[in-house]
């Protein structure tokens, strides 16, 4: 089922939770709401669940504006992050609840329970109560009760985060698994960028009530549309600087009191339509930024190794030159050590932003 | 870490004997009573069983044994099911948290209204003559004849007057439980397909199950004991139609001025209390609840 949300705007006393949102969510796909705890992503999936009712906008299932439809009419399935399994009733009672609101016979109940519970590997588990099983069991029983009466739309408000690290990686692939599997539309909401990366075929970056951006993981993070789609997709964030850019000879640098670059050719014709443009952010990822010992005619070896922290495969390095900060992925091989100097090459993409409205300067409008 | 037995008595010995001179006390001198025949020369003749065996052979007991259970049944379904359904008003299906709160504290108002001013208020309210609310309200309905209420309907006036009152500490516990049940599960029952009556009594009824025992139990226990407005509005009238165990006891004893007996029907009353708290638990699955809690 298609989902389309027109305008959507949810205002609770003073507070704007959602301002003016337009999503489209197309049939079978997954898309993710992501942002910061407080950011409307969850006022949003309960609006279209059908508990909250927007202030103002439509919200369309299919050819259908389905604002007045409550919560048991919209052929949708809900997991909350705390799963809300009702703690006095059975595992099997639990997902048979929605069937049996339905009044279907009991044959048909248990034969629909027993295949949910195959799919979800959790037929040893009917005859236990809630508080008899583990954090990731409850969750595949609360995902069995949200798909047991075959909806046309599956919510999943934070359904990993209640789940350790490692319970939390193994679940979201199988979701993902099951997900295209079945073929259902679902949304998912999360404040975990890697959660949403992983799972999500679209992600809706979503600020004070604010779309930022939506689009496929690999834009989201080659071509991020403002500083906080920027910072907020990719771990560790992205390095910003604050400097200016200037032409000189007929090359564009990038200055501040600390450092100098020169920037690619191919951002001086982007940034030919933006003269007036002087203030603005630095971006490169930790990633993108190499170090090298050597010399180079441009800038003598001039940065200082601050801090040298293991992450497991890579080390994740603190560099400082002045009062600027620039912190590096590298390989373990280098071996680095504080107090080194170093010198450092970008070897992938760098990001400029406007000071002020903090967008892409790359970006067409 | 080690605690010297002089600081425990310390801290606890002043809390101690008081409980020790006002309930324990008490409690010993009634029982020690029951088995006297102490009238108003307070004389302490012992006479073995024979006031019990005196109640168990009157036929007056069982009735008013009767009269007692039936106005704690009744005042029950005040103080447990309309406290319940004044707790739903209040939470579940008022979203205003402003309104409800000023709604149960009107209903909560007569609490803090002494016993004689809220007896005498209800007076009024069955005034057997044309000028007694009851009787106002029917003579709008075109009825001429204004009902003797007192004589009529005893036992409805006592269950009235003590329900109305009883059942505001029911609805503020209630509601206190019903705000505590978690959103989610009220909105996973919504997207579930459950309407309110579902999402009632599958889901708020037995998530609340320990307060609605706590109150049922403790009502019962303190229904049983209570007598004061009747005392006021009947007492115990018309012949013995309202005259409930307790009061029964508090005329033997303060009216009638035979100690012994009074007493003797106080240690019944606790044997009888002690039944009803044991049908409740059974009712309610004490034991099965309390396994409940340990493996939570």
């Amino acid at each position: 089922m298609k989902v389309l949300l027109d305008n959507i705007t949810k205002i609770f006393g003073r507070i704007i939770a959602v301002n003016n949102l337009n999503l489209e969510i197309d049939d079978g796909k997954l898309v993710v709401l992501l942002g910061p705890s407080g950011c409307g992503k969850s006022t949003t999936l309960l609006m279209i669940a059908g508990i909250y009712r927007p202030t103002e906008g439509e919200i369309w299932f299919g050819d259908k504006v389905v604002n007045d439809l409550p919560p048991r009419d919209r052929k949708i399935g809900l997991v909350f992050q705390s799963y809300a399994l009702y703690p006095h009733m059975t595992v099997f009672e639990n997902i048979a609840f929605p069937l049996r609101l339905k009044k279907e016979n009991k044959e048909e109940i248990n034969r629909k329970v027993r295949e949910i519970s195959e799919f979800l590997e959790i037929n040893e588990l009917l005859e236990r109560k809630p508080i008899q099983l583990s954090g990731g069991q409850q969750q595949r029983v609360a995902v069995a009760r949200a798909l047991v009466k075959s909806p046309d739309i599956l919510l999943l408000d934070e359904p990993l985060s209640n789940l350790d690290a490692k319970l939390r990686v193994m679940m979201r692939s199988e979701l993902k698994k099951m997900q295209m599997r079945l073929g259902i539309t679902t949304i998912f909401v999360t404040h975990d960028q890697s959660e949403a990366m992983t799972v999500a075929d679209k992600i809706a970056v979503i600020k004070n009530g604010v779309l930022q951006q939506y689009s496929s993981s690999d834009e989201l993070y080659d071509l991020p549309r403002n500083i906080f789609v920027a910072t907020f997709i990719g771990s560790p964030p992205m390095n910003i600087i604050e400097g200016s850019i200037q032409y000189e000879g007929g090359n564009l640098f990038f200055l501040n009191p600390d450092v100098r670059f020169s920037l690619p050719k191919d951002l001086e014709f982007v940034l030919k339509q933006k003269r007036n443009t002087k203030d603005v952010l630095f971006g490169v990822r930790p990633e993108d930024v190499n170090i090298s010992m050597k010399e180079t005619t441009q800038d003598s070896i001039s940065w200082i190794i601050d801090m040298v922290e293991m992450m497991g495969r890579e080390l994740l390095v603190t560099l400082s030159r002045g009062k600027t900060i620039l912190k590096t992925l590298i390989d373990r091989e280098h071996s680095p050590s504080i107090g080194d100097r170093v010198n450092i090459e970008f070897s992938g993409r760098v990001f400029l932003f406007d000071k002020e409205s903090g967008k892409n300067l790359l970006c067409e409008e | 870490m080690e605690v010297k037995t002089s600081s425990i008595m310390g801290f606890l010995g002043p809390f101690l004997l008081l409980v020790l001179a006002f309930y324990f006390v008490p409690v010993i001198l009634t029982v020690i009573l029951s088995y006297t025949s102490m009238d108003y020369k307070l004389s302490w003749d012992f006479v073995g069983f024979s006031n019990f065996e005196h109640f168990l052979t009157q036929s007056l007991t069982y009735k008013i044994l009767l009269t007692t259970l039936i106005y704690v049944a009744l005042t029950l379904i005040f103080n447990v099911g309309i406290a319940f359904l004044l707790a739903l008003m209040t939470t579940y299906f008022t979203t205003h948290e402003n309104t409800a709160m000023f709604f149960r504290a009107i209903w909560l108002l007569p609490r803090l209204t002494p016993v004689v001013v809220y007896c005498l208020l209800w007076m009024w309210i069955f005034e057997p003559t044309q000028y007694g609310l009851f009787n106002t309200i029917l003579s709008l309905f075109g009825k001429s004849s204004s009902i003797d209420w007192f004589s009529a309907y005893p036992m409805g006036v006592i269950v009235f007057a003590n329900g109305f009152i009883g059942a505001s500490f029911g609805m503020v516990t209630f509601s206190s439980a019903i705000k505590s049940i978690s959103r989610d599960y009220i909105w996973s029952a919504q997207v579930d397909g459950a309407g309110d009556w579902q999402i009632v009594r599958r889901i708020i009824v037995p998530m609340i199950k320990w307060e609605v025992m706590y109150i049922f139990i403790w009502q019962t226990l303190s229904l049983l004991n209570s007598y004061v407005y009747i005392l006021i509005l009947t007492d115990g009238g018309p012949l013995h139609e309202t005259e409930v165990w307790s009061l029964y006891s508090y005329h033997k004893a303060f009216k009638y001025m035979e100690f012994g007996n009074g007493a003797a029907l106080s240690l019944l009353l606790v044997i009888i209390g002690i039944v009803f708290t044991f049908i409740g638990w059974k009712i309610f699955g004490f034991r099965r609840m309390m396994g409940q809690e340990v493996s939570r």
